[in-house]
């Protein structure tokens, strides 16, 4: 039982760093901006549509030939200008917080979890060895840092699983691009 | 709104005019019929150019200097010019001692330069001699920058009083503890005294009171575009500008036969009715195009009485 639980573990957690922190923060403030609009954003891309509408009026106004209502719409742009990026300035630190809180939650997801597991089951045996298969010196290090000697440790467990996927990923990558450069 | 310069003459609080707007349309010849204007009204009254290209001179025809000279043949009007690097380099001779590397790092200031000519002329120029103080800018730019400057040396002596609170003890190892005349604790103190004065000086030029600003251009889309330009800065610095002179118009003759100078009016005309849609709250003289060079009292005279008579009945005087 121990013994697949630790490598789901592995598995999720090589799943989880897999993914950037600036993709997966884009990713998480999409869904969160659609689905939960915050007043704060409401406002930003309200200002941002007015923006873009002035700016394109603007365009479309005749500087020379109307230069009244260009001014004009060149006030209320500088305007709106001001307070669009006091506005931007604000969705940007909510934006730094939640950047923030994906690197915590993609830590304890990963690390933090692994590491808590292993900890956690530092005096279980994950699986007993055969007497005598390895030299007493060897079982001591399977065993590290606190299984009963003769079986694995969670710690060894996971290294050992990590270690063969991250040579199995290795392997996999480097043919596929030797096959790519054929 | 009254299409004359009589809102200025009649605030007699006013204690600063300044006139600008882009080079060549007119600001020295305007600011130099407003001065005279206010000399008739508001007694003792001093024009000062700070445009290094200076033309009081020649519209005075008269040598001015650095020092307030009154004009020949204008009671209570005086005039100066002062040239802003002359001004800081006379500074620097007298207050800046041996130590080049404090200059340095004062100077390395945006701005600083302007600051200190300008306390230079609040100090040369007893501000109590004179009723009111009207400023003939260098074109736009620089006008702006002027006006800005109490803000800017705010910042700046507040970022090097932080870094001398971190860091004094370091800069006085390697750049010499100096005498009471030349350390770099006697440089702070000039620079503190120098953001006070123009504190003081900002504080006034923000007082619609005290200060305003008269917008000179001619009906053309660059000096339209700088004019707005400069009216929506001057209105962020919090300074009061509500007069516009539309300088240099081509008045026809009924029976004109002129075209190019029909084709100019025409133009002319069509950013006029901008400006007065635009600035539906402004005061707006329209002064005509005139034959010759507005130089000499008596011209400026002549000229200056456009101004306060309003021009709306359109009529090309002869000088």
């Amino acid at each position: 039982m121990l013994i697949a639980v630790l490598v789901l573990l592995v598995l999720l957690s090589r799943y989880v760093k897999s993914f950037s922190n600036g993709v997966l923060t884009e990713r998480v403030w999409q869904i969160k901006t659609k689905l939960f609009p915050s007043q704060e954003y409401r406002e930003f891309q309200e200002t941002r549509d007015e923006l873009m509408r002035l700016r394109k009026e603007r365009a479309n106004t005749s500087s020379q030939d109307n230069f009244a209502k260009w001014a004009r719409l060149d006030r209320e742009y500088q305007r709106v200008k001001k307070i669009y990026d006091a506005k931007n300035n604000e969705v940007g630190s909510s934006r730094q917080k939640l950047s923030t809180i994906v690197r915590v939650v993609k830590w304890l997801l990963s690390t933090g979890l692994r590491t808590g597991t292993m900890i956690y089951f530092r005096k279980e045996p994950v699986v007993w060895l055969p007497h005598g298969m390895l030299p007493s010196i060897g079982e001591r290090i399977v065993a590290m840092p606190s299984a009963p000697r003769g079986s694995v440790s969670a710690s060894f467990w996971v290294f050992a699983v990590d270690s063969t996927f991250s040579t199995c990923y290795g392997i996999v990558k480097f043919l596929k691009t030797k096959n790519d450069k054929k | 709104m009254d299409p004359s310069i009589n809102s200025i003459l009649e605030t007699d609080t006013l204690r600063w005019v300044f006139v600008g707007g882009k080079g060549g349309v007119g600001k020295t010849t305007n600011s130099c019929s407003i001065a005279l204007q206010l000399s008739k009204v508001r007694g003792k009254t001093l024009i000062i150019s700070t445009d290094p290209a200076h033309n009081l001179s020649d519209a005075f025809n008269q040598q001015f200097g650095k020092d307030p000279r009154p004009v020949e043949g204008v009671p209570n009007l005086s005039a100066m010019e002062i040239d802003p690097q002359a001004t800081i380099e006379e500074f620097l001779q007298r207050e800046g001692g041996e130590s080049s590397t404090l200059r340095d790092l004062a100077f390395s200031i945006p701005g600083v330069d302007e600051a200190i000519a300008f306390s230079e002329v609040l100090k040369r120029v007893n501000t109590n001699d004179f009723d009111v103080i009207v400023f003939d800018t260098a074109p736009t730019g620089h006008t702006l920058r002027f006006l800005q400057f109490p803000s800017i040396i705010e910042k700046a002596l507040a970022k090097i009083k932080e870094l001398m609170g971190s860091m004094g003890p370091m800069l006085e190892t390697f750049m010499g503890k100096g005498d009471q005349e030349n350390g770099i604790f006697s440089m702070m103190s000039k620079l503190d005294e120098i953001r006070e004065t123009t504190l003081e000086v900002n504080k006034q030029f923000r007082d619609p009171d005290l200060t305003t600003f008269v917008c000179v251009c001619i009906a053309e889309f660059l000096s339209l575009y700088e004019t707005e330009r400069m009216i929506q800065e001057l209105t962020s610095f919090g300074i009061d500008t509500n007069t516009i002179i539309v300088n240099q118009l081509v008045l026809p003759e009924p029976d004109e036969t002129c075209k190019r100078c029909l084709a100019r009016a025409k133009l002319q005309n069509k950013y006029l009715t901008q400006i007065y849609e635009l600035y539906e709250d402004f005061h707006i003289i329209e002064v005509p195009l005139l034959t010759d060079e507005v130089r000499g009292v008596d011209k400026l005279e002549k000229f200056s009485e456009m101004l306060v008579s309003g021009t709306k009945e359109k009529k090309l005087i002869s000088l």
